[in-house]
């Protein structure tokens, strides 16, 4: 009798593990965290972004948010800019607290990848073509974030509208968290309005400053996850 | 023709002889041809015309932008059936930065101007091809097949980092021979790479005579070098340790402070190499190298 108990439990066991590790079919949301890794952000900037990130991660109206969507699942990636774009975390998934805290450590600990100049349509190029195009698991919606504290002065190939215009095509929503504190702090949210946010649902939140980056960064998450219980009933897309 | 002058018609004569190609001769991508044109009459002499031209073999330009595949196409042939298949297809000026293209079957590929930063091409298959103009800045070349390869005046690095072994690419076990190289590639990984008979100098021209490969640093142990041409090349405090440098041209090679312990230099070609430090203990036929009495410094070299 004892035997057959605890063949019963290893069983039960089995069935919940796997039910913890096996992957949904569609996830809610595959974000793109783009976060501005340019020379004017200094390390203590860059610790506040992270922080920042890493604080809504762990936020449980954050977590709620994530796992109040159909599918309780999204996928997340960062990808850090600045001459060049570098996936600084692979496409995870999130689909519960756990995990949000443990992509939490990792967004803390994270090393950065590069400075210089912001070269943010060579970005968006980058994770229209490389990034997004490896999703692991479908999702209903993909969102890229973009932070940061500058207009793009690359000089690069291609302007930020073009490559904007041809993720918005695509079904992609480009959100935008100008943080405005610096040289261009007047004008940059203009800018981002102007060229970087579209898509449907897309919307604008500047931060600030970058002291309140976490703040701002907390209110996005929740704003945009929570897109998809309530797609089309609060926000208009803006293009 | 004097001015005024009306000018006198042309005709075929009847029964002329069509043209006939006498010269032919290809270019870069183009066909020229010359020869006599059909026959004619003016003011009653009769000439036969001098045709030429050429002809150009393909419409679009060997590096042109947007010929080939997109990064999108690349990345669905890498997610589809293994392994992927770019066999002479044209990737120039692609940005497969960070790309993992591990045993891709990339032969005759014009990779021309591609930026593979970071990206990853271990046991590739790469015969044959255009490396030239790339960023390879990190990018892992370990153990692929890249015999007759050009990788002419390639980026492999910023300038800017303070370590440069971190931005070199790695050539660790590769196969290059028969490549043809002009490249500054210092502190590049190269243990265990073939390059028998590879060429890393062209000095032919008078523009490119002024330019020198550079493998200054690099860790370059029990590679095997046979026959290749190294002349000229700066080689300054690489590790050639165990080498195989059977035949190679080291002539005017910068070989200061290079680490030759136990490599084969028999019937290497070593005049006017600068061997300013160099050690050469345990060398193999350093007595058999050619030219060693004009190199620079042997008395300071350490043998």
């Amino acid at each position: 009798m004892t035997g057959w108990v605890g063949l019963m439990a290893l069983g039960l066991a089995l069935l919940l593990s796997h039910a913890a590790v096996a992957a949904p079919a569609e996830v809610d949301v595959a974000l793109v965290l783009a976060v501005d890794v340019s020379e004017s952000i200094d390390a203590a900037r860059y610790a506040l972004q992270m922080e920042g990130i890493a604080a809504a991660l762990e936020s449980p109206a954050v977590q709620n948010a994530i796992l109040s969507g159909p599918r309780q699942a999204m996928l997340i990636t960062i990808v850090q800019w600045s001459n060049r774009p570098m996936v600084t975390l692979p496409w995870t998934l999130l689909a519960s607290g756990r995990d949000a805290s443990g992509i939490a450590d990792r967004v803390r600990h994270m090393k950065r990848a590069s400075n210089g100049f912001t070269c943010m349509a060579l970005a968006l190029r980058s994770i229209g073509d490389k990034v997004l195009t490896q999703l692991p698991i479908p999702a209903t919606r993909r969102v890229v974030d973009v932070s940061g504290d500058g207009q793009d002065n690359c000089n690069g190939p291609e302007p930020v509208d073009r490559v904007r215009d041809e993720l918005v095509a695509e079904g992609v929503a480009v959100n935008g968290l100008p943080i405005l504190e610096g040289d261009e702090s007047a004008t940059l949210e203009a800018w981002y309005r102007e060229h970087v946010v579209g898509g449907p649902e897309a919307f604008l939140l500047p931060a600030a400053s970058f002291d309140d980056f976490a703040h701002a960064f907390r209110r996005k998450f929740v704003t945009e996850v929570s897109a998809v219980s309530c797609r089309g009933c609060t926000r208009d897309a803006r293009r | 023709m004097v001015m005024g002058q009306q000018p006198s018609a042309i005709t075929l004569t009847k029964g002329a002889i069509p043209p006939w190609l006498f010269g032919l001769g290809t270019g870069w991508r183009s066909l020229a041809f010359a020869g006599y044109g059909p026959l004619m009459e003016r003011d009653g002499v009769r000439r036969r015309l001098l045709v030429g031209g050429m002809v150009g073999l393909s419409l679009a330009p060997r590096t042109a932008c947007g010929a080939g595949l997109s990064v999108r196409q690349v990345i669905a042939r890498l997610h589809g059936p293994s392994p992927a298949n770019f066999e002479g297809a044209d990737l120039s000026r692609l940005d497969l930065a960070d790309l993992d293209l591990g045993g891709a079957r990339l032969a005759g590929a014009n990779l021309f101007g591609a930026d593979l930063t970071g990206a990853r091409f271990a046991g590739a298959d790469l015969r044959g091809a255009n490396l030239d103009r790339t960023t390879m800045i990190r990018a892992d070349f370990s153990n692929a097949t890249m015999t007759g390869v050009t990788m002419m005046l390639p980026a492999a690095s910023t300038l800017l980092d303070q370590n440069p072994a971190q931005e070199a690419p790695i050539f660790r076990g590769a196969d290059l021979s028969f490549a043809r190289v002009l490249a500054k590639l210092g502190n590049a990984d190269w243990t265990g790479a073939r390059l028998t008979d590879a060429h890393f100098e062209l000095g032919r021209t008078q523009f490119l005579a002024a330019l020198r490969s550079d493998l200054a640093g690099c860790v370059m142990a029990g590679t095997d070098l046979a026959g290749t041409n190294l002349a000229g090349v700066k080689l300054a405090f690489a590790d050639l340790r165990g080498a195989n440098l059977r035949g190679a041209n080291l002539e005017g090679a910068d070989l200061a402070g290079v680490r030759l312990d136990g490599a084969d230099l028999r019937g290497a070609r070593m005049a006017r190499c600068d061997l300013n430090r160099a050690a050469l203990r345990g060398v193999i036929g350093l007595d058999a190298a050619m030219g060693l009495a004009d190199a620079f410094n042997l008395d300071l070299a350490d043998h």
